[in-house]
């Protein structure tokens, strides 16, 4: 049980860890693109949502199975097959997450006021300093409601994980697979309790979700 | 004196921006309505816009030149920019967007520290607090604080009074002239507010259509613009002599009992229109302020005709075409003015 409940954690933090610089780059640069960009760019952003996650796990299955464009060039690379591993889990954990990640933090970025950045760079801060300093910060809670919903949406995948990492035991079966499989074979306790935990682990990302933002508008009224 | 060199061509829509200003003014107006390319003007001086060609130097400082492709970093121009609408940074207190300037400006180029510029601009009641706490007078008068504290080689003003009420903005064209004479900071103020660019710059081009059509006095604005719908404030720094009277030139002016909390001088306004004038010493009037003085100029336009008298200040007063008949006035002619003391507007 333990072991299910770190290895569905372990991989909601890789896809997070994988999906979040790629997020703040596409949410930072995305007004510097041409509209007819732009606009391509948010249907790929938003595909894997309307995609059903078997197709995505799919895509995946092909591109990183031992044959695949990626998977011969991974294998040749790091010496073993990416595929049915907890990190090809991680992958497609990211992968289904994506869109919910970098959809909050686009929309906190955008509606940051270009003239606050001039303002910062008027007053001596270079590109780097008025990004870290002004642009990051007020986009902060953009950026947290991204990373927990990204992280929780994580948590619960099922459809691509199947497909690209499989279902075995101690090796990449999380909470929602090891739901699945309790189903399958009418262990009702189990199903109870693993149903109590996923429901326990979603409430508790989303808690802090929120305790973040209340601290962070306190915090700005305090200052 | 500064020197400011502006040449700026840049395609915009709906017109392409081709001007050129030379200017030895402390404080330089930009005056033009809404949409003549003003503002793209003063971009194109800080650097966010790039001018498709041109050359722009302030005192002697290049900081855009097409031809020797010189394209300073807006950081490097080391102009501090303040516009009308807030850019305080919301993450910050009052204190730490003060200081922002000041920690990004290399320390062998810093002249003002944070705390001298929050004593001069009378500010330290504000520090502690947040950007959503300031009121819209207070909000630009640390911005401009902020811009300073960088230690500026120059200033750019994009009607930074356009968003606050009256009183404060009496108050801030006091810090503002206070900034020309006390730190000689060379400014570029953008306005489409005649009374402003007359209360502030010593010269002033007019921009229409990305061009600039005249340049000069700031009385020149009259020329240019329709007098019937233009509202005129007269702004004035007087010596406070006590709590109802104050000095303006050789002038005493009386007020209504006033507490001035031990300032030595304050800024007043006076609408043109609420000045009454007379070609003889009026006697048996409630009015107490008589102002004795004569006619340097007048610009007639439609219905109205704009009075300029010299009383010691320079009073622009607004009156019919057919009243400057009647009392005859002309260039040189002596005039008193009359003003009642409840028409005289007082900074917060």
């Amino acid at each position: 049980m333990l072991e299910v409940i770190i290895l569905t954690v372990q991989i909601a933090l890789l896809a997070t860890a994988i999906n979040l610089p790629v997020s703040l780059i596409i949410a930072n640069y995305q007004d510097k693109l041409p509209s007819k960009f732009k606009f391509i760019l948010d249907v790929f952003i938003s595909l894997p949502l309307a995609l059903p996650p078997v197709v995505t796990g799919y895509f995946l299955l092909v591109i990183f199975s031992p044959n695949g464009i990626l998977g011969d060039l991974f294998f040749e690379i790091f010496g073993f097959d990416i595929v049915f591993t907890w990190f090809a889990a991680a992958l497609a954990s990211a992968l289904v997450s994506f869109p919910l990640m970098v959809r909050p933090m686009m929309l906190s970025f955008s509606n940051i006021d270009s003239n606050l950045i001039n303002a910062a760079r008027s007053l001596g801060a270079n590109k780097f300093q008025s990004f870290y300093k002004i642009k990051l910060n007020l986009a902060l809670p953009g950026i947290w409601a991204g990373i927990i919903l990204g992280f929780t949406r994580s948590l619960g995948e099922f459809g691509a994980t199947i497909m690209v990492a499989g279902n075995i035991p101690g090796k990449t079966q999380t909470l929602p697979l090891a739901i699945y499989t309790s189903v399958q074979i009418g262990d009702d306790s189990q199903v109870y309790l693993l149903v109590g935990l996923s429901i326990g682990l979603a409430l508790m990302s989303l808690s802090v979700y929120n305790l973040i933002l209340y601290r962070y508008k306190n915090s700005n009224k305090d200052i | 004196m500064h020197s400011f060199k502006i040449k700026i061509t840049k395609k915009i829509k709906p017109f392409l921006l081709n001007v050129f200003i030379e200017s030895n003014a402390n404080v330089l107006g930009l005056y033009g309505v809404s949409g003549s390319g003003k503002t793209t003007i003063l971009n194109c001086i800080s650097g966010f816009d790039e001018p498709d060609d041109g050359k722009i130097e302030i005192d002697n400082h290049i900081v855009f030149d097409h031809a020797n492709n010189i394209n300073t970093s807006i950081e490097k121009r080391r102009l501090g920019y303040v516009s009308q609408f807030s850019t305080l940074f919301p993450n910050m207190s009052v204190a730490k967007n003060i200081s922002f300037g000041f920690d990004h400006t290399p320390k062998n180029e810093r002249i003002y520290s944070p705390n001298e510029i929050i004593s001069f601009f009378g500010i330290s009641h504000l520090t502690d607090r947040t950007i959503y706490k300031l009121s819209g007078g207070e909000r630009q008068l640390v911005a401009l604080a902020r811009a300073i504290v960088s230690s500026p080689k120059g200033l750019l003003l994009d009607e930074p009074l356009s968003s606050v009420d009256s009183k404060s903005k009496i108050g801030l064209i006091h810090k503002l002239k206070s900034v020309n004479r006390e730190l000689n900071i060379p400014i570029v103020y953008v306005s489409h507010s005649a009374s402003e660019i007359m209360a502030l710059s010593d010269q002033v081009s007019i921009v229409s259509n990305g061009t600039v059509i005249n340049s000069g006095n700031p009385s020149i604005i009259f020329n240019h613009d329709d007098l019937n719908s233009i509202e005129f404030e007269n702004f004035f720094e007087c010596e406070v002599i006590d709590s109802s009277n104050l000095r303006l030139a050789r002038q005493n002016v009386l007020i209504a009992n006033q507490d001035f909390d031990g300032q030595s001088h304050i800024m007043i306004s006076i609408n043109s229109s609420d000045i009454i004038l007379s070609n003889h010493h009026p006697i048996g009037i409630s009015a107490q302020n008589i102002f004795m003085g004569h006619v340097i100029d007048y610009i007639v336009s439609g219905n109205n005709v704009l009075v300029l008298s010299d009383v010691g200040e320079k009073i622009w007063s607004k009156i019919t075409v057919d009243s400057f008949r009647r009392l005859k006035l002309s260039k040189s002619t002596e005039v008193y003015l009359i003003i009642k003391s409840s028409n005289i507007n007082f900074q917060n």
